[in-house]
């Protein structure tokens, strides 16, 4: 019989929904859940009556899980991963990786320390337009990738962020818009395969968004990051931005380019070459909505369209089969330093940064100490960098960022 | 009763120009007296309407100039070559609609600017992209406020050409497509964002993308495919525009992000994509449809426009500038605007060989701001010996090799262009 990998569930507000795509798979089971609420605690519970009931982490580590699904707050994730992996325990981290440099540093190193295994669950790239775009490209369909550009825009009521913002020290209330940037850059990472190698970033402060400064503090509309990968493109990201529009993807080649979301749809994908470059046989601009390449029933039924599926799926494949996931602790970490000095960068007039390459030991030395952070602990102490561009203008004048240089 | 004014213009270059010889012949109140042409072959664009309209020809610009035969000139010569015709033109008091770009230097910028003050004539850019059918729909529900501010907007110019097309445009080792820089032509993706939010320029960063694959067969200098400009405005706000970008699928696209809104050209369409925040919808809107944009509610007069080039923006440059002269209707691209443009793409390419880092562009309305640029000559096209001073590709080593000018000197000899 094969392994049956045994998950356990931090955080159940985001982390109820990952029940059913574990139930739907014949490997892996929910054996414990874990949250401080119990009304939360109780509600999953329905859906996996059989799992251990834990509130508080310590004891839930340690009550024989072989993974753990982090889906705690924001700002958290690299803490509760490291608890984690020092525990014996194999980490699926709910985004972002980290939110200092130094916590990116310490996940890499504590990755290779215990030789457990850490998957960032970063779901948007595993969408059926995505897959299909994968595929075009990785067959070299669009030649050379030279531009590629994700956009993650969630707006929302007065009403309905407060209500995703519930206490004064809340991760939502002081997060910079280029800090949630997973969404908008993963996609691209993936479809592509190239590595982001340096980032420089621009954000734009929004009337709107300041009226809600009362309750959320990060007034900028977007945070729109430059990346340039390794293979000489260029990634344009909006983290999370606050206009309204559609999310969308594209990745524009030498010969093609393919693109969904925006006019085109959610669900379908345009593929469009020169008149000189059509593939035999193909449309030169054609739109059509692709299948999933492989289990789209489970898929179909998940949240997210779909991609809350496969990240559990790959995840128990990795536990299981020792199948590497794409996102890995580097490039989790890599997406995460693209945030965080991508907002420094909007803080110096769109300034580039090399983006430090984690797997290298001796580059890691040059950001172990930095720990420079807009959250504020649970007492509103520990803030060290401004949240919006209009914070920084009025209060942080003197702010010294390290160079990098 | 007063007599009724007409427009006497004259159009330099002829194969650009053509559909500026038909736009200014075709009004009721303009006439085109004069073109001018050192080459036969473009002459031969304009043959049949010259002999119609009985217009002089002229084979140099000296005569032509010094003709006294029109108050206003259409400049559709070289590309590098508008700033000095211009100035010549309006140091005889002739009027001058200019093609793009502008200008090619940040010297040209601010000698623009001075000799349109000096002389009192008047000046307008020939940017087109912007009087397309979605443009101008843009810009009209723009104004009426619904959107909100514009937060975050996109241009897009991508036009890529095969190998045989890209050499029957630029015949010559020096010819000014082969050493253009991605972002110098930049008018027709920043315009219709300008003009659409009426915002000014205030900043900008760029960074390049090699990808010389498609340039095999080639004379062509520059191996970028690519260059991306964000365009900081003078409200904060920030626009990512391409410059000319030549990767897969030809298009214009363009689109504004609001803070209640947001709408956006329909890829391969007239059609304009508008978005609301679904708690911001106004009263008797939709959250979420697509629109075709359309001029005028007029469809005769609509079709007639369409058939002037490039989406119908040709018959919109004549008019703005016809009645620019004849009526004193200032036009938005005015000088200002105009070099503004200019400075913004010879600044990105300065930015793309610095890492991204952040240029300021001029306010060419003020004489302390164009002191500080005016002895700036800088050049990324060559002079006749085949030297710039300044590298036109973001790998500046880069250049054709032996096979790819064989090619290239083959294309141009089949087409008779050398």
């Amino acid at each position: 019989m094969s392994k049956i990998a045994k998950l356990g569930i931090f955080g159940l507000r985001r982390g109820k929904g990952s029940i059913n795509n574990i139930n739907s798979l014949a490997d892996a089971e929910v054996y414990a859940i874990c949250d401080c609420d119990e009304e939360y605690l109780n509600l999953a519970s329905e859906k996996c009556p059989n799992a251990l009931k834990f509130n508080n982490f310590d004891d839930f580590i340690k009550c024989g899980i072989d993974g753990v699904i982090l889906c705690n707050f924001f700002h958290d994730h690299a803490e509760y991963a490291i608890r984690a992996m020092e525990a014996g325990v194999h980490v699926l981290s709910e985004c972002t990786a980290a939110v200092t440099l130094r916590d990116c540093v310490r996940l890499c190193e504590t990755v290779e320390r215990t030789g457990m295994k850490y998957m960032l669950g970063e779901n948007y790239p595993f969408q059926a337009p995505y897959f299909e775009a994968e595929r075009l490209i990785s067959e070299g369909k669009m030649g050379q990738i030279v531009y590629a550009e994700g956009e993650y825009n969630h707006t929302d009521t007065r009403e309905g962020l407060k209500e995703l913002t519930p206490t004064k020290y809340h991760w939502r209330a002081w997060m910079p818009r280029t800090y949630y940037s997973t969404h908008s850059l993963a996609p691209l990472m993936w479809m592509t395969k190239h590595e982001i190698v340096s980032v420089s970033g621009h954000a734009v402060h929004s009337e709107v968004n300041e009226t809600m400064n009362d309750f959320r503090h990060n007034m900028d509309s977007f945070g729109m990051l430059t990346c340039m990968t390794d293979k000489g493109a260029m990634f344009r990201a909006s983290g999370c931005s606050s206009y309204a529009s559609l999310s969308g993807y594209r990745v524009c080649g030498e010969n093609g380019s393919v693109e969904s979301g925006r006019t085109i749809g959610e669900l379908s994908l345009n593929v469009r070459y020169h008149k000189w470059t059509t593939p035999e046989g193909e449309e030169q601009n054609q739109t059509y909505d692709p299948a999933w390449p492989e289990n789209g029933e489970e898929a179909s039924k998940a949240g997210h369209g779909g991609s809350d599926f496969w990240i559990i799926y790959y995840f128990v494949k990795y536990l299981n089969e020792d199948v590497v996931p794409y996102f890995d602790v580097y490039r989790g970490c890599a997406m995460s330093a693209a945030a965080i000095l991508g907002w420094r960068s909007c803080l110096q007039n769109g300034r580039t940064y090399k983006i430090p390459d984690f797997r290298n030991p001796e580059e890691r030395n040059k950001y172990r100490d930095d720990a420079l952070t807009p959250f504020p602990d649970q007492n509103g102490e520990g803030i060290t960098l401004p949240c919006s561009t209009k914070d920084a203008k009025e209060n942080w004048k003197d702010l010294v960022l390290p160079d990098y240089e | 009763m007063a007599e009724k004014k007409i427009l006497r213009v004259g159009v330099m270059g002829t194969l650009r120009g053509a559909t500026y010889v038909h736009q200014f012949s075709n009004r009721e109140d303009s006439v085109v007296t004069a073109v001018c042409d050192f080459n036969p072959k473009s002459l031969e664009n304009v043959k049949e309407i010259v002999e119609e309209k009985n217009i002089t020809v002229f084979d140099n610009f000296d005569d032509f100039i010094e003709s006294g035969l029109f108050d206003a000139v259409m400049l559709a010569n070289y590309f590098y070559e508008h700033v000095p015709f211009a100035i010549r033109a309006m140091e005889k008091g002739i009027h001058v609609l200019s093609e793009c770009t502008p200008a090619l230097t940040m010297a040209e910028c601010v000698a623009l600017c001075r000799a349109v003050e000096r002389t009192g004539c008047k000046y307008m850019l020939a940017e087109n992209y912007p009087f397309m059918a979605p443009c101008i729909d843009m810009k009209r529900r723009y104004d009426t406020g619904k959107f909100g501010r514009a937060l975050y907007c996109e241009g897009e110019y991508n036009h890529p050409v095969d190998a045989k097309t890209k050499n029957h445009l630029s015949p010559g080792k020096l010819h000014w497509r082969n050493w253009l820089p991605r972002p110098y032509y930049i008018t027709h993706a920043l315009a219709p964002i300008l003009y659409i939010t009426g915002n000014e320029l205030k900043a900008v960063n760029c960074k390049s993308v090699f990808a010389p694959g498609n340039l095999k067969g080639t004379a062509c200098m520059v191996g970028d495919l690519a260059s991306i400009i964000f365009c900081e405005m003078k409200d904060g706000s920030l626009a990512r525009v391409t410059g000319c970008s030549a990767w897969g699928g030809h298009g214009t696209w363009y689109r504004v992000c609001a803070e209640k809104g947001n709408m956006q050209c329909v890829r391969d369409s007239d059609e304009v994509r508008i978005q609301y925040d679904s708690w911001n919808t106004p009263d008797g809107e939709e959250t979420c449809c697509s629109e075709e944009a359309k001029w005028f509610d007029d469809d005769e007069k609509n079709a007639k426009i369409r058939e002037a080039g490039h989406g119908g923006g040709d018959w919109w440059v004549a008019e703005e500038f016809t009645k620019y002269i004849l009526e004193d209707k200032e036009p938005f691209f005015n000088v200002y605007r105009s070099v503004a443009m200019s400075a913004a793409a010879i600044l990105a390419l300065r930015s793309s060989y610095n890492n991204g880092v952040e240029y300021k562009v001029p306010d060419f309305t003020k004489e302390e701001d164009r002191k500080m640029w005016e002895n700036d000559t800088e050049s990324p096209f060559p002079d006749e010996n085949g030297k710039a001073t300044m590298p036109c590709c973001s790998h500046p080593d880069y250049h054709p090799a032996e096979e790819d000018y064989a090619n290239a000197e083959k294309d141009w000899k089949e087409k008779g262009l050398i």
